[in-house]
């Protein structure tokens, strides 16, 4: 019995090491590859510079899975390769409102809800590391800037508005509100 | 020769297979749980774990950030039950504190659940209470007294709990049981 148990354990072995190796390859390769992720659909969906609403409802598919039907989603797409981009929600309106950034790789990475607004407007501008460093070297130390900066972890993604419609009837209101959502590439400083 | 081939084709295979299997059933790691809701804590987050990537890649949903609200999802009842649309489910008698929730009723991948009604959706300001604050939503597809979530299709379906604003953190922090709301099967038909 001996001499043959050797070769099985030594196979299962190598079939288990390999299946493990492939295991954490797919998981790894998956978001590189992946067709449908969410940035995927959106770079599809959307262009630079505008602004596009994401309709949720039953009323055909929808764009992406797991939308609340009750709170309209707008975005728009950043690159910030183009240069620091300023990103604008402004509120105009009561009630539950967020905007959130998302990085290529399909991660949320930070969010602001109205809590956070500021002069009726919830804002902040993106920016890479070195962006960051050229801005603060032209920051004024007597007027330091208001901006709220946001260091992206990648240089392309989107911003998401997100607006609540207390009720059915609020759902064009809260989609209007959305869409005033705004991403614009900042004059370089100096 | 044949049998090394076999050995790595059956390795490959398992690898696959698993990675398939681990990512259909959520990521493994990053899930809070508490009764039949699942929360996936690192959906959210700028480092979220290869298998929450690799799960969001794979489903295409923009997840809610940390911050903007949590998601919860249930499949299945408080026995452990898939949901079905064949049976009459109460759901109750509160939700984790929120500035504002909604509950929606969705198929298997997470799409909205159509039905007659057009409404697949309940928010937390359509809600009736009783004295105490708690309440009871059912859910089936037979017209029910108070509150109602109407259910279409003939299949399975999961349910989705959307806390926005919430003081309920995700991260690092175990959501007590007693703070979801309970799925109880009424009956069946």
């Amino acid at each position: 019995m001996r001499p043959r148990l050797a070769p099985l354990l030594y196979a299962l072995a190598v079939v288990v090491t390999l299946a493990a190796f492939v295991h954490l390859t797919a998981v790894w390769l998956i978001p590189r590859y992946a067709t449908r992720d969410a940035y995927s659909t959106v770079q599809r969906l959307g262009a630079p510079d505008a602004t596009i609403p994401v309709a949720a409802g039953v009323d055909g598919k929808d764009a992406f899975p797991l939308l609340d039907p009750a709170t309209p989603l707008a975005f728009c797409l950043y690159d910030l390769t183009r240069g620091p981009t300023r990103v604008t929600l402004p509120m105009g309106r009561p009630g539950f409102m967020a905007l959130s950034f998302h990085a290529s790789s399909g991660v949320a990475f930070f969010a602001l809800t109205d809590r956070a607004a500021n002069g009726g407007k919830i804002e902040a501008v993106l920016v890479t590391a070195d962006q960051l460093k050229i801005l603060q070297a032209h920051d004024d130390e007597d007027h330091p800037s208001q901006d709220l900066r946001i260091l992206a972890p990648a240089p392309a993604g989107f911003a998401l508005a997100r607006a609540l419609a207390e009720s059915p009837a609020l759902t064009g209101d809260a989609q209007a509100a959305a869409k005033r959502l705004t991403c614009k590439v900042e004059p370089s400083p100096g | 020769m044949l049998r090394v081939l076999l050995l790595l084709a059956a390795g490959v295979a398992l690898g696959l297979w698993s990675a398939e299997a681990v990512l259909r059933n959520g990521p493994p790691f990053g899930v809070a749980a508490a009764g039949p809701w699942r929360l996936e804590t690192r959906a959210g987050v700028a480092d979220a774990d290869p298998y929450t990537r690799a799960e969001l890649a794979r489903g295409g949903e923009i997840p809610l950030a940390l911050g903007e609200g949590l998601q919860l999802v249930a499949r299945v009842d408080d026995d452990g039950a898939k949901l079905d649309s064949r049976c009459v489910y109460s759901l109750g008698p509160r939700v984790p504190p929120a500035r504002f929730w909604t509950l929606e009723i969705a198929d298997r991948d997470g799409y909205p659940l159509d039905n007659p009604d057009g409404r697949t959706t309940f928010r937390s300001g359509e809600l009736l209470r009783s004295g105490d604050g708690a309440f009871t939503i059912r859910i089936g597809a037979q017209v029910q007294p108070g509150n109602w979530l109407p259910v279409g299709a003939k299949t399975g379906f999961e349910l989705v709990l959307r806390l926005y604003d919430t003081p309920l953190s995700a991260v690092g922090d175990e959501i007590q049981r007693s703070a979801v709301p309970r799925i109880l099967r009424e009956r069946c038909s």
